[in-house]
C-alpha cells in the first residue's frame, strides 16, 4: 500500500494540476468503483464468471493508475468532449430501450 | 374536488415576474415587492386544500367499444395535482427563492430584472411539479431552463455567458428529445394526460414506437436533472452564478428531477430497461461528480459538482423503482436541497467579502470568519449524511432500498460515493478556514469579519434548524411521502 502510495503520488505530481491528497483519494475512489460497477452490469452471469471478470478488472484498473486525470479531462464542458458524451449517451440509450440489455 | 388556489402557485409568481420587469430601476419598490411577493408565494401552497385544478380537462372517460381501451371525453387539456408531495417541494422551492431574493434584496442595487426571472423559474418549477399533462411538463420544463440560463446572464461575465449558451444549446438538443418522444406518444395513443396515458399504455411496453419514446423522454430527463452526460454542463451552470442563487437552481434542479422521475415511473414504471438507464447513468454521476468535486480548485466549482453528484444519488434512488427507492429518493432531494443551499449561501458570503472562492487565494479564515466556518461545517456535515443531519436519514434510507431491491453492489458504491462527497467538501473547507496560506502576500489577504447580514443569517440559521429537525425527527415527514410513493409506484 506504501509501494502504491508513493507511486501515485509521484505520478500525479509529475502528471498535472491536482492536489496529490485529492488525487489519491479519488483514485481510490475510482479502484473501488469500476469493479462494482462492472459486477452491476454483468449481474446476470453466474457468480464464480462475475468474479473471475471482476478481480481481471480491478487489476486493469491498478495497472492503468493513475486515472482521475483522464477522468478529470473526459468530465470537461467543452462542446467537443461534451457533445460527444451526449452523442454516446443518446445512442446507447436508444439501443437498450429498443435492442435491451441483454 | 377543484381547489381554486392551485393554479396560483404558478400564475401569481408569473404575474410578479411582469411587475418586477416593469419596476426594473426603481430600487426601492423592487426589494419591497420582492419580498412580498415571496412572503405570498410561500402563502400559497399553505393555504391550498390538496385537489385537482381542470383547465378545461376531461372529468370523466368512457371505454372505446373497439378496443376496450379507457378513453377522455376530451382529451386536450391541462389538469394539476396537489397534494402532501407537490406542497413540500413547492414549499421548499418557495422558501430557497425567498432566501435568494431576500439576499439579493439586502446588496447595494435590487435588479428588477433578475429577481423578474427568478420568479419565472418559480413559476415554472411548481408547474412541473405540478402537472398531470406531459406537454404542459414539457412547457414549463424549457420555460424553467431558460429562465434559469437568464438568471446566470445577469452575472455578466463572459464566463457565465458561455455557460448560458451551452446551457441553452444542450437544453435545446434535450428539448427537441422529449418533444418527440411526446409527439411519439400522442401519436399512438392520443392522449397527453398522464393518468390516461398510464391507464391507455397497458400491455403497450413491447411497441417500439413506446420504447423510442422512453428513450427520448429519458434523454430529456438527464439534462433537466444534471446527470450524465449532462453533468459538466449543469455544474457549470451553478458554478457561474452567484452562489445564493447557485443554491435555487440546485433546489430547482433536485425538485424537477423528482418531478420528471414521478411521470416516468408511472409511465413505464416496471420496465427493467429503463430502470437500469436511470441507475447506470446515475451512478456514473454520483461517481464522477464526486471524484471532479474533489479534483476542483475553485469553492464553487467544487460545491456545484457535489451538488450534481448528489442528484447523482437521487436518480440512482429513483431508478430503483420499488416503493422504498422512490419515497427514499424523494426524501433525499428534499434534504439534500435544504443542505446544499447551507453550503452555497455560506459560500455567498465569502465570495460577498473576498470576491474570490479560488483556494489559491483563500486560506485561514477561521479566526476571521468562525461563525461562517461553523455554519458551513454544519453544512458539510448534513450533506455527507452525517447523524444527526437530515441528509442521514434519506442516505440511509437510500442504501436500504438498494439492498433490499437486490443490488448490494450500488448500496456499497452509495456509501463510497457518500464518503467522496465528504473528503471533497471537506477539502474545501479546511482549504478556505484551516490551512494558512502562506503563498499569498499581506497585501492580497482577503479582509473579512464575522459579521454576516441579518437576512443572510436568517436563512442560515433557518436551514441549520430544519436540518437538523427532520434529521431528529424523521418520521411524520417521510411516512407522507411514503404513502407518496406507494402510490407513485402503483401508477397512481
Amino acid at each position: 500500500m506504501d509501494k502504491l502510495y508513493d507511486f501515485l503520488s509521484e505520478k500525479l505530481k509529475s502528471l498535472g494540476p491536482v492536489h496529490v491528497g485529492s488525487g489519491i483519494s479519488a483514485e481510490y475512489m475510482l479502484l473501488a468503483f469500476f469493479p462494482l460497477a462492472f459486477v452491476a452490469l454483468v449481474r446476470g452471469l453466474e457468480n464464480v464468471t462475475v468474479s473471475v471478470l471482476a478481480i481481471l478488472v480491478t487489476a486493469m484498473v491498478a495497472f492503468s493508475a493513475p486515472l482521475v486525470l483522464k477522468v478529470a479531462r473526459e468530465n470537461s464542458d467543452h462542446y467537443n468532449v461534451a457533445s460527444f458524451y451526449i452523442a454516446i449517451a443518446m445512442g446507447l440509450i436508444l439501443m437498450i430501450m429498443i435492442g435491451g440489455l441483454y | 374536488m377543484n381547489s381554486e388556489l392551485i393554479p396560483l402557485m404558478v400564475v401569481f409568481p408569473l404575474i410578479s415576474a411582469i411587475i418586477l420587469n416593469v419596476l426594473h430601476g426603481k430600487d426601492k419598490a423592487v426589494r419591497y415587492y420582492g419580498t412580498l411577493a415571496m412572503l405570498v408565494i410561500i402563502a400559497i401552497p399553505l393555504l391550498t386544500v390538496y385537489g385537482n385544478h381542470l383547465f378545461g380537462a376531461h372529468s370523466e372517460i368512457s371505454t372505446s367499444p373497439q378496443t376496450g381501451i379507457q378513453i377522455p371525453v376530451i382529451d386536450l387539456a391541462i389538469e394539476y395535482t396537489f397534494s402532501f408531495l407537490q406542497r413540500v417541494l413547492v414549499i421548499i422551492l418557495a422558501v430557497i427563492a425567498t432566501f435568494a431574493v431576500l439576499i439579493h434584496s439586502g446588496e447595494k442595487k435590487a435588479s428588477g430584472s433578475y429577481l423578474s426571472m427568478i420568479m419565472l423559474s418559480i413559476a415554472a418549477v411548481s408547474a412541473v411539479v405540478m402537472a398531470n399533462d406531459i406537454f404542459n411538463m414539457f412547457v414549463f420544463l424549457e420555460i424553467a431552463a431558460i429562465s434559469q440560463a437568464a438568471i446566470i446572464i445577469t452575472m455578466g461575465r463572459p464566463d457565465a455567458y458561455k455557460a448560458a449558451f451551452k446551457y441553452l444549446m444542450y437544453g435545446g438538443v434535450a428539448g427537441a428529445s422529449i418533444l418527440i418522444g411526446i409527439a411519439l406518444l400522442l401519436g399512438t395513443f392520443g392522449v397527453l394526460n398522464i393518468t390516461d396515458l398510464h391507464n391507455a399504455m397497458a400491455g403497450q411496453m413491447s411497441n417500439p414506437i413506446v420504447l423510442t419514446a422512453i428513450g427520448l423522454l429519458l434523454i430529456g430527463w438527464l439534462f433537466e436533472s444534471g446527470l450524465f452526460p449532462f453533468h459538466t454542463i449543469k455544474s457549470n451552470l451553478y458554478s457561474s452564478a452567484k452562489p445564493d442563487v447557485g443554491a435555487l437552481l440546485q433546489t430547482e434542479t433536485k425538485i424537477v428531477l423528482i418531478a420528471i422521475s414521478i411521470v416516468l415511473i408511472r409511465l413505464f414504471g416496471g420496465f427493467s430497461n429503463m430502470s437500469a438507464v436511470m441507475l447506470g447513468l446515475s451512478l456514473i454521476t454520483l461517481v464522477f461528480g464526486g471524484i471532479m468535486a474533489l479534483v476542483q480548485k475553485d469553492f464553487r466549482r467544487l460545491v456545484a459538482f457535489a451538488a450534481v453528484s448528489q442528484a447523482g444519488l437521487v436518480g440512482l434512488s429513483m431508478g430503483l423503482g420499488t416503493e422504498a427507492g422512490v419515497s427514499a429518493g424523494i426524501f433525499h432531494a428534499v434534504n439534500d436541497a435544504l443542505a446544499m443551499s447551507l453550503i452555497f449561501i455560506t459560500i455567498y458570503v465569502l465570495y460577498d467579502r473576498a470576491k474570490t472562492t479560488e483556494f489559491s487565494k483563500l486560506g485561514g479564515l477561521l479566526t476571521k470568519a468562525p461563525t461562517l466556518a461553523f455554519l458551513q461545517i454544519i453544512g458539510i456535515l448534513a450533506v455527507s449524511g452525517i447523524p444527526p443531519f437530515n441528509a442521514y436519514q434519506s442516505e440511509y434510507r437510500i442504501i436500504d432500498a438498494a439492498f433490499s431491491s437486490g443490488y448490494p453492489e450500488l448500496g456499497v458504491i452509495v456509501i463510497l460515493g457518500t464518503i467522496l462527497t465528504f473528503v471533497a467538501l471537506m477539502k474545501g473547507f479546511y482549504l478556505t478556514f484551516l490551512k494558512e496560506n502562506v503563498t499569498i502576500t499581506a497585501k492580497d489577504r482577503i479582509f473579512m469579519t464575522n459579521k454576516i447580514p441579518r437576512a443572510t443569517m436568517l436563512a442560515l440559521v433557518i436551514l441549520v434548524i430544519v436540518c437538523i429537525g427532520i434529521g431528529v425527527y424523521p418520521s411524520p415527514f417521510y411516512d407522507r411521502i411514503s404513502d407518496a410513493a406507494m402510490l407513485i409506484v402503483g401508477g397512481w
